[in-house]
């Protein structure tokens, strides 16, 4: 039983952490733009898809193949701006324009894949560790996987820490959210910022999908609506604006859903989570894990 | 006799004290002017008492029932109508519907009789287009009463917001710095209004910067500063009064 | 006189299509798409008039499908009382989900409709004594009078009658004080309730209409097809339904049927003229661009073109 529980901790913990950077791709562009761009979770399934592609298609390594996959998530982040929020915005269009746009893309991202790679999910290779390798620690095994998760996202968090604390990129973040013309006038290029902050969404979603493929596979699930709000769920718990709450967000709700799936029914998991996400949503809209910053 | 007084008003933002301890009362009929240097709790007094802002403590009366915590439509529907200090209007609608828009409480017709297009329905769309145009010439927009709002003159703009409050057929109008922006024409316009809604019975609070205006036409004066009032009284007697002086030269 | 040539050209085209074909996939294509634009007519009415937002309509479309079914199936009544309830429960679940936005607003709405149709989703899944669940519900009639069963193109004609009082509902509604209120909360919620408006009332009024004719476009659905599957009530179905809003035009009478006739038919077009791989993709490309180019949506587009062949002058004075 405490095994149990435990594991459920561990394992919980590592998918809801991964729901957060989900989320954070959402918080960024909120960051800047104050848009939501409802095709996130697209970038998610194209991580996946693009390091199964390298690794598994092409035989290039691990290394080489999550560096390609960032970059091309990189370059189609950099493209979301160029091709879908810039020319949307010129003709005057307003959130609800970007939102449908975007919904839009999320579509065309997952019938792509399906015309591409077909519908059935593949196989993840097993380079986080495979199903039976496991790490024994006081007793408790904890899959490896797991282990992998916690320190590909402790990396990235450590280096969002450093990005958005240690460089100008995050004071510009923060100026271009409050006023975009004010931080023109700063002599903040908002353009580089607004592109950084769709790059830096794009690509910690992608790295999300590539950790979420050895649990969900190599499917179109990771680019559909069911991870896409628990995404979301995240970020509103962290207030839309809080990096570090968001993953907090995601890690409660990880462990939220595995909880319910061990002392109630696992068909009622998902409605359970999003039960919790309306309830945050209406009682306190300002977020749980929004603490008072004073830099971003 | 005060046609609405609070008790004790607070309103609070965050650690900011925007109206402490408020006690006013404005005498029904007249034109009460509320000034003070920026930031001394005029537009909040306007937003509590009117529900836009929720009060922290303390009651508001208007005729002497608790409107405190009420709706702002609820609020309005009492006869409680308003200016805001930053003109909002309904961009998306003609000059006229933006007057109708006020109109709607008057409205008997429900959703069946609309859609059957009713003769009573019909006949009370008649009405309250005619009166909705005289509201308009009143203001002196009726030339303009099928136009866009969005682009027209400041000065124009303003005095279609006050003929959208008077469309509710108010007791008490809030005005906030109505005269603000304006034109020396214009701002001749507004005091004229201003004169006749007396004449025709409504209390107006005026909340204003420009002295000369407040000299013309208010009968009695409110001092804010900090959000305590610091002086009452006609506005010969407060341009005297040293805490007065102090608060307006302090601020510079 | 503008209404009017509306009025009759609708009538016109509405009688004679079925008359034009005999193809019965043709028919069922087209009935799917009145449908389609009933639905979208509620969103252009929710988000357009109304200014709220909702990414959550399958669920209403899939209330009024599935109580509609139960009732007729389950329970033996006449499809009539079934479509009916279909569209009373709808309107009830509307005003529920009009609670979250008297204080939510944009994104933080859109998540709360978002999460609503999901539970529905899953709802429809789960509860599988009345929804069948992912094997369907089966045996639901098709729309006979007597013992005479309709064809699709007497169908045709009868969504086509029911599309044409949605609009012309709304229509009127638009043009009364409701509608001005609704504008105008559009544009600035304080500013509406300083005028006397109860701006809750507006919202759960607009999102009971919306949820109503997604209801009653989901009971049609229902009866048209004969059996239910959780496939068509999934939430890409309501940004479906969104995007037909958006690229009709959302500020628009038409929008809704233009939008939801045309979202309906293009990927079919597309899937038989030598695309069939590739039309959903196209589609969505296709929308996007719309959007992106013409942001007033088609409908006022197509309306200036039917001015054009009629020779109507654009009247000056706005209508009331």
């Amino acid at each position: 039983m405490l095994q149990d529980i435990l594991q459920n901790i561990v394992s919980g913990a590592s998918i809801g952490a991964t729901y957060g950077l989900v989320g954070l791709g959402v918080v960024f562009l909120w960051l800047t733009i104050s848009r939501i761009n409802f095709a996130n979770i697209s970038s998610a399934m194209l991580g996946a898809y693009l390091f199964y592609s390298f690794y598994t298609q092409l035989n290039l390594g691990f290394f080489i193949s999550f560096v390609l996959s960032i970059g091309v998530i990189a370059l189609y982040g950099l493209g979301l701006r160029v091709f879908i929020y810039e020319p949307i915005r010129k003709r005057g269009g307003g959130r609800l324009e970007f939102v449908v746009a975007t919904l839009m893309l999320c579509t065309f991202w997952l019938n792509l894949i399906i015309v591409v790679y077909g519908a059935l999910p593949k196989p993840f290779p097993p380079v986080f560790g495979g199903s039976n390798d496991f790490i024994s620690l006081g007793g408790i095994r904890i899959p490896s996987l797991y282990l992998n998760i916690y320190l590909v996202i402790a990396i990235l968090m450590v280096f969002i820490y450093f990005i958005l604390n240690k460089t100008l990129i995050g004071k510009s973040f923060r100026a271009a959210a409050q006023n975009r013309e004010a931080a023109a006038l700063m002599g903040i290029d908002v353009k580089v910022t607004t592109s950084l902050s769709f790059i830096m969404a794009t690509v910690v979603v992608g790295i999300a999908g590539i950790l979420l493929a050895p649990i969900y596979f190599v499917s179109l699930e990771l680019g559909g609506g069911s991870i896409g709000v628990k995404g979301f769920a995240s970020a509103v718990l962290g207030g839309l604006t809080n990096p570090y709450g968001t993953i907090l967000g995601g890690i409660s709700l990880g462990l939220l859903e595995n909880f319910s799936t061990l002392y109630i029914s696992s068909t009622y998991r998902d409605i359970i989570s999003f039960s919790v996400l309306v309830a945050v949503l209406i009682l306190k809209p300002s977020g749980i894990f929004n603490w008072k910053r004073k830099k971003i | 006799m005060d046609i609405l007084r609070t008790e004790n008003m607070t309103k609070r933002f965050g650690g900011v004290v925007a109206n402490d301890n408020l006690s006013i009362g404005i005498p029904k009929g007249q034109i009460t002017a509320l000034i003070g240097p920026n930031g001394s709790g005029k537009t909040t007094f306007i937003n509590v008492a009117t529900g836009v802002h929720p009060i922290t403590s303390g009651k508001v009366y208007f005729k002497d029932q608790d409107i405190s915590g009420m709706d702002i439509n609820k609020i309005s529907r009492l006869g409680i109508a308003r200016t805001f200090q930053k003109i909002r209007l309904f961009e998306n609608l003609s000059v006229i519907e933006n007057v109708l828009v006020a109109r709607k409480p008057f409205y008997k017709s429900g959703p069946m009789s609309v859609v059957l297009g009713t003769p009573k329905f019909r006949k009370e769309e008649k009405e309250n287009k005619e009166k909705a145009m005289e509201l308009l010439k009143l203001v002196g927009l009726e030339d303009r009463a099928y136009d866009s709002p969005t682009g027209m003159a400041y000065g124009l703009r303003r005095c279609l917001e006050i003929a959208r409050a008077l469309a509710l057929e108010p007791q008490l109008m809030f005005l906030d710095e109505p005269a603000a922006g304006m034109t020396r024409d214009e701002f001749k316009v507004i005091m004229d209004l201003m004169m006749i809604l007396k004449e025709r019975g409504i209390t107006i609070l005026l909340v204003e910067h420009t002295m000369d205006f407040i000299k013309a036409v208010a009968d009695w004066v409110y001092v804010l500063n900090f959000g305590q009032v610091i002086a009452k009284g006609k506005f010969d007697d407060i341009e005297k009064d040293p805490l007065v002086l102090k608060a307006y030269l302090g601020e510079d | 006189m503008k209404k009017l040539i509306f009025v009759v050209g609708a009538i016109l085209l509405i009688v004679l299509f079925p008359i034009f074909t005999n193809n019965s996939y043709h028919l069922y294509l087209m009935n799917r798409a009145l449908i389609h634009a009933i639905l979208a007519t509620g969103l252009v009415f929710l988000t357009g008039f109304a200014g709220q937002i909702s990414l959550g309509q399958a669920g209403f479309y899939a209330i009024g499908a599935y109580t509609s079914a139960y009732f007729t199936v389950k329970l033996g009544m006449p499809i009539t009382v079934g479509v009916i309830a279909g569209i009373v429960i709808s309107v009830v679940a509307g005003f529920l989900l009009s609670i979250p936005s008297f204080k939510l607003k944009a994104f933080f709405l859109s998540l709360v409709t978002i999460a609503f149709g999901q539970i529905v989703w899953m709802l429809v899944i789960n509860l599988t004594p009345i929804t069948g669940g992912p094997s369907g519900f089966f045996g639901i009639p098709f729309y006979s009078v007597g013992n005479n069963m309709l064809s699709f193109g007497q169908v045709f004609w009868l969504f086509g009658g029911l599309l044409f009082v949605s609009v012309f509902i709304m229509y009127r509604i638009k043009h009364s004080h409701f509608g001005r209120a609704m504008l105008a909360m559009n544009d600035d919620d304080v500013a509406t309730e300083t005028c006397g408006i109860s701006t809750k009332r507006l919202k759960m009024a607009a999102f009971g209409f919306s949820a109503g004719l997604a209801g009653l476009a989901g009971a049609l659905y229902a009866h048209l097809a004969g059996f239910l599957s959780p496939e068509p009530f999934t939430f890409f179905e309501s940004s479906n339904f969104v995007a037909m809003a958006v690229v009709g035009g959302l500020r628009h009478m038409s929008g809704g049927v233009v939008g939801g006739i045309g979202l309906t038919l293009l990927p079919e077009f597309l899937r038989f003229g030598g695309w069939e791989n590739y039309y959903l993709m196209v589609t969505s490309i296709i929308v996007i661009l719309i959007i992106i180019f013409v942001p007033m949506g088609l409908g006022p587009i197509l309306e200036s073109l039917f001015r054009k062949i009629f020779r109507l002058k654009r009247s000056n004075t706005k209508t009331l």
